[in-house]
């Protein structure tokens, strides 16, 4: 069988991983922590996984793509990955009836949010929203933006939003992620 | 996972990604310097994911090793059954082998005609023959038709 020629082959990943930068491998590990918060993984687990994968072959990386940037999808298809496993497991609590001999019978709960677990999830929501709003407390611009971003507002909408203009919003952007970066380091979760 | 949770991780997940994007966009020169206000050692940085992708080369490897074994295991366990063959081919390559092997195990296996043997026992008497080291290439193999 004829090798693909369009994408790289696991040796020639090796060897352009063996070259990285330090800034290059200060972004895939920048990256792997932000991807972590979703999932809740490591970092190191996500970034250490998609390296397998592109070593494996089991993800194929296109010759035109920037090595970091085919990391850093892989990483993200890791990371989605894993939170689709959580959203399609079913939870089940053990059901006991006295008396009866098997132990490990399990009942599938409701799907559907209880009103408890509903309010509790909409707190921890509200608990993680107000963490990263509070990192700038006297930055209303900085504030709108990550609420923004939370929301789902997206380029002029957030300009808009922010009331800034283009340099203006890029430089509060990399403002927010340096903020961020300094509260949340090495992957510590909002 | 409740609603509320995908709700949440979604709003997280956005954020993220202007998170991804604003690293990826950033210069060099802007990343290195970050980080060594940061964390300081640039090096040592690099050092520690080498090592993390060696580790991943490693696992890789083990991973590739098991896929293999697994692989093997399963082609062997999906073996195709023996080859079927038309006991008329079975009867003339019993007849064949009793004709070329030694005399003293003719005159034990031979006492009777080929023909009045069932199937059953052409076949028993052709494995028998095998265990004594006597055999005889099939049709196919031989060219023979």
């Amino acid at each position: 069988m004829k090798a693909d020629v369009s994408v790289r082959s696991p040796d020639e990943i090796a060897a352009l991983v063996r070259a990285l930068t330090d800034a290059q491998w200060i972004r895939l590990r920048k990256v792997s922590a932000y991807f972590s918060w979703v999932p809740n993984l490591t970092g190191d687990d996500l970034l250490q996984e998609a390296l397998c994968r592109a070593l494996a072959g089991s993800r194929k990386c296109p010759r035109d793509v920037d090595l970091v940037r085919f990391l850093v999808e892989v990483m993200r298809s890791v990371a989605n990955g894993e939170v689709e496993k959580l959203e399609n497991q079913a939870d089940v609590i053990p059901v006991v009836q006295p008396g009866a001999l098997v132990d490990c019978a399990v009942d599938l709960q409701d799907s559907k949010d209880s009103q408890e677990e509903g309010m509790m999830a909409a707190e921890r929501d509200e608990a993680t929203r107000q963490a990263l709003l509070g990192l700038f407390p006297n930055d209303r611009q900085a504030r709108d933006l990550v609420d923004g971003i939370l929301t789902g507002y997206e380029g002029q909408e957030l300009r808009t939003l922010t009331d800034l203009d283009q340099e203006g919003y890029a430089s509060k952007r990399r403002f927010m992620r340096r903020t961020i970066d300094k509260h949340y380091p090495q992957g510590r979760q909002p | 996972m409740t609603d509320t949770d995908k709700k949440a991780r979604e709003s997280l997940g956005r954020l993220v990604d202007v998170l991804v994007e604003d690293v990826l966009a950033a210069s060099d020169d802007e990343i290195l310097a970050e980080f060594a206000e940061m964390h300081g050692d640039l090096a040592k940085n690099s050092a520690e994911m080498r090592a993390l992708f060696e580790k991943s080369v490693l696992k890789a490897n083990k991973d590739r090793l098991r896929e293999a074994k697994a692989g093997l295991a399963a082609s062997r366990a999906a073996a195709p059954p023996s080859k079927i063959v038309s006991m008329e081919n079975v009867r003339e390559r019993l007849r064949r082998t009793l004709a070329s092997c030694p005399p003293n195990v003719k005159l034990t296996l031979a006492a009777r005609n080929e023909n009045e043997l069932s199937d059953a026992d052409v076949l028993g008497m052709l494995e028998d023959l095998e265990e004594l080291g006597i055999t005889m290439l099939d049709d196919e193999s031989t060219g023979q038709s």
